[in-house]
């Protein structure tokens, strides 16, 4: 009887290869995958920087909101594990924007929070006046 | 011979790992689909909470404070806050002013907006949700009523003659997460500069 087999290799994979196979599969797998999570990771800091964005905004409309502010920084701690850093300086001293009763002050708010990834944080920056006897 | 066919523990091998990889390979989508339906839910409801909030302190913070002499004993800014709601004026986008207001209806925090100068107001009415799944909604206002008075936080802010100088708008979210924010908004303008007041006539003049 002749046998057909013309020659070796087209008769099936062996389970090496298979074994290969499945190897490689899994890897890409595992990529993507990890695209998926990192998606999730993603919609999360945005959440976080949201939360950290309004704080900050909050923090500025209530140091605009005080007639006559002390210069000098302050802090504490916000609900969902936020820590803000308020400070209030002189801007621009002893030049022509600080004329008459009236000087500018730069408004920073720094919100910082933990992530997974490590610690970030958000800053906003603004101007309001504030009277001159209040700057050194 | 070895060209007759699979053997027993071949065929089982195979089918073994046809088996594991089908089990791995639905496991990773379904965990796909899953984590793409939650990253879209979370980005759309992220996104409407800061649309809302970016509508709320655009109007808010430059709301108008328009005198009015409907009680000519008692003039006071176009301005009526309460605990659950907000009414103000303030810029509608198109130049002119419109008579805002922010309240609760259901579990949907809404924005209903009217052109100052509507014909028909009933009609020219629009409504805009900006938060929906919300359980909690609460406004407080800081600010002095008047010169003499210290300022102070209150749940209430009407038939004052100056605005607030500071809104606090809380609400809790049917979801943890994303929540919402303690926000405080500054309203900016505060005098009306195309009143100049008559102490003769208590009014503005040449209105």
């Amino acid at each position: 009887m002749r046998t057909h087999r013309l020659k070796t290799g087209d008769d099936g994979f062996t389970l090496l290869e298979v074994l290969v196979s499945l190897a490689i599969l899994s890897v890409s797998l595992a990529t993507l995958l990890g695209i998926f999570s990192l998606g999730l990771s993603r919609a999360r800091q945005n959440e976080d920087e949201m939360g950290a964005r309004t704080l900050a905004q909050a923090l500025i409309a209530q140091a605009d909101a005080v007639a006559n502010p002390q210069l000098g920084a302050r802090g504490g701690q916000a609900g969902g594990g936020y820590r803000w850093q308020l400070e209030l300086k002189p801007y621009n001293q002893g030049t022509a924007l600080q004329t008459g009763g009236t000087a500018l002050a730069s408004v920073t708010a720094r919100v910082t929070w933990e992530e997974s990834a490590g610690a970030r944080s958000l800053t906003l920056s603004s101007l309001r006046t504030v009277p001159r006897s209040a700057t050194p | 011979m070895k060209d007759a066919g699979f053997t027993l523990i071949e065929l089982l091998i195979t089918m073994t790992l046809l088996a594991l990889l089908s089990l791995v390979l639905f496991g990773g989508f379904r965990f796909g689909t899953r984590a793409w339906d939650r990253t879209e839910g979370s980005a759309a409801a992220t996104a409407e909470i800061r649309r809302a909030q970016d509508a709320i302190t655009e109007t808010l913070g430059r709301a108008y404070p328009e005198m009015q002499f409907t009680d000519p004993k008692n003039p006071h800014v176009y301005f009526d806050g309460r605990a659950n709601a907000v009414t103000y004026l303030g810029p509608s986008g198109d130049g002119a002013m419109a008579v805002f207001r922010l309240a609760r209806d259901g579990d949907v925090l809404t924005m209903t907006t009217t052109p100052e100068l509507a014909r028909d107001p009933v009609k020219q009415t629009r409504t805009r949700k900006l938060v929906t799944n919300v359980k909690s909604f609460a406004l407080a206002y800081y600010g002095a009523p008047n010169d003499l008075t210290p300022p102070g936080w209150s749940d209430v802010w009407a038939n004052r003659s100056r605005l607030p100088t500071l809104v606090r708008i809380r609400a809790t979210l049917a979801q943890a997460r994303p929540g919402w924010t303690e926000m405080m908004v500054h309203p900016r303008i505060e005098a009306d500069v195309a009143c100049v007041y008559d102490a003769l006539s208590k009014f503005c003049q040449g209105r």
